[in-house]
């Protein structure tokens, strides 16, 4: 097929009223809606229009259309070309890609490798054939136990004593806990601060190695909400790329046979995760890995309430400090009093 | 040498290649080509060559061939290795 003149166009989401009606028609043909995350698009101009667009959201590759009239000119290859020589300026190096089950062979033209599949619905993609490989090699080499291991994996936004109460009780059980803090930057407190209150509040625990999440422990907050029309559908797909990430390299790079998580009564998002649990982790039909055990640990009370952190949250907003100081530990409360304006 | 920074050289056009490297222990060099079977054997050969002309010990070197020729290879290599270092150590002599 003939080569085409297309001009290439970085549009950071600010500049992007004169382009966005474009955008999202271009979007809606191939089935796709715009992403509320992503940070710059470039797009593809021929003819003074736009002709094909992708997102990019720090890492993450997004929202790639085609116009369906421009498909055959090799467009999705220059685009996504592009989209990775911008990345690598702004030092991105390692980037993911989320494409459809039938677009994951063009994407393997551009450098981009499967990593998790998710039956009909999307594939999980990166740009290195041993990015994954590498991670987990690294994960046995310096923290795989004998005996048995477990996993949990949490947020601790700020670590409490329900963070507290289910580790100790997950680390009498098992000969090894390993326990993941998610390095999602946009909670209320830093990564650093996260991992160091967790740190902190169970040094003495001399079974438990905790690790930073990474790339490969997926949050809510990066995952492409755009690609599925129906709520309920994007938290099951969100759910499952995470676990079966977890269950087909991580888990098996450590040994790791059980998961725990804290039961939470009262929120219908966490309940919903520990079905998918369920299902993405146990069952034989999701996965060709070994199935992992999930085992769910009720939460404990403090005066009938069940402590969790978004309660602690919003007791710090309003200054209710005396409660605070039930719902967590001491070393939680010190960086609390030195860094909030309690009274 | 060690490649001490990503970086990156070359296209994914027809008859190109794009060549990505990476910090590393040891060198490691992964090819996917759309010519892997017929001549996978000597892309590899050529990348090693233009490695050890640039006498690179450490590094993750990945290639995605699309069916380049060997000059073409060869240039590719060097450009994405001479971005990866500080410009102090650029080995001119060994460039030709």
């Amino acid at each position: 097929m003939q080569d085409i003149n297309i001009q290439f166009k970085i549009i950071s989401i600010n500049n992007i009223s004169r382009y966005i009606s474009e955008i999202e028609s271009l979007l809606s043909l191939a089935g796709l809606l715009l992403d509320k995350n992503i940070e710059n698009f470039i797009i593809a101009i021929f003819d003074k229009k736009v002709v094909a667009c992708g997102g990019i959201d720090c890492h993450i590759i997004k929202c790639v259309a085609v116009h369906p009239h421009f498909r055959g000119y090799n467009i999705t290859v220059k685009l996504v070309e592009y989209i990775i020589n911008y990345a690598y300026e702004k030092k991105q190096f390692h980037l993911f890609l989320y494409t459809t089950v039938e677009n994951e062979k063009i994407f393997q033209k551009c450098g981009f490798y499967p990593l998790i599949n998710v039956p009909n619905t999307l594939v999980l993609m990166e740009n290195t054939p041993v990015g994954i490989k590498k991670y987990c090699s690294y994960l046995s080499q310096n923290y795989k136990k004998p005996g048995n291991s477990a996993a949990i994996v949490m947020n601790a936004n700020p670590f409490t004593l329900g963070h507290y109460h289910l580790i100790e009780q997950v680390a009498k059980d098992v000969d090894w806990l390993h326990l993941f803090v998610l390095s999602e930057d946009c909670s209320v407190f830093s990564t650093k601060t996260r991992y160091e209150l967790v740190r902190a509040g169970i040094a003495h625990l001399n079974n438990v190695i905790i690790h930073l999440g990474n790339d490969y422990l997926i949050s809510r907050a990066t995952f492409p909400a755009y690609f599925l029309k129906n709520n309920k559908l994007i938290d099951q797909v969100c759910m499952a790329t995470d676990l079966l990430l977890f269950r087909n390299y991580i888990a098996g790079a450590l040994n790791i046979t059980r998961r725990y998580v804290g039961s939470e009564p009262a929120c219908p998002v966490t309940c919903a995760y520990n079905e998918a649990m369920k299902k993405w982790l146990t069952e034989y039909d999701s996965s060709q890995s070994l199935p992992i055990e999930v085992v769910e640990i009720p939460r404990i009370a403090v005066d009938d309430q069940i402590i969790s952190a978004s309660k602690v949250r919003e007791l710090l907003l309003q200054n209710r400090s005396d409660e605070v100081r039930k719902l967590v530990p001491d070393s939680t409360w010190s960086y609390l009093i030195k860094h909030y304006p309690i009274k | 040498m060690k490649i001490e920074r990503n970086a990156l050289a070359g296209t994914l056009e027809s008859s190109d290649l794009l060549v990505k490297v990476e910090p590393n222990e040891g060198l490691e060099i992964l090819i996917t080509s759309d010519v892997m079977k017929q001549f996978g054997r000597h892309i590899h050969k050529v990348v090693v060559e233009t490695l050890n002309d640039l006498d690179i010990t450490d590094g993750l070197i990945i290639v995605e061939d699309k069916g380049a020729l060997d000059y073409v290879i060869k240039a590719r290599v060097q450009c994405a290795v001479l971005r990866s270092i500080r410009s102090a150590e650029i080995p001119l002599e060994k460039l030709i």
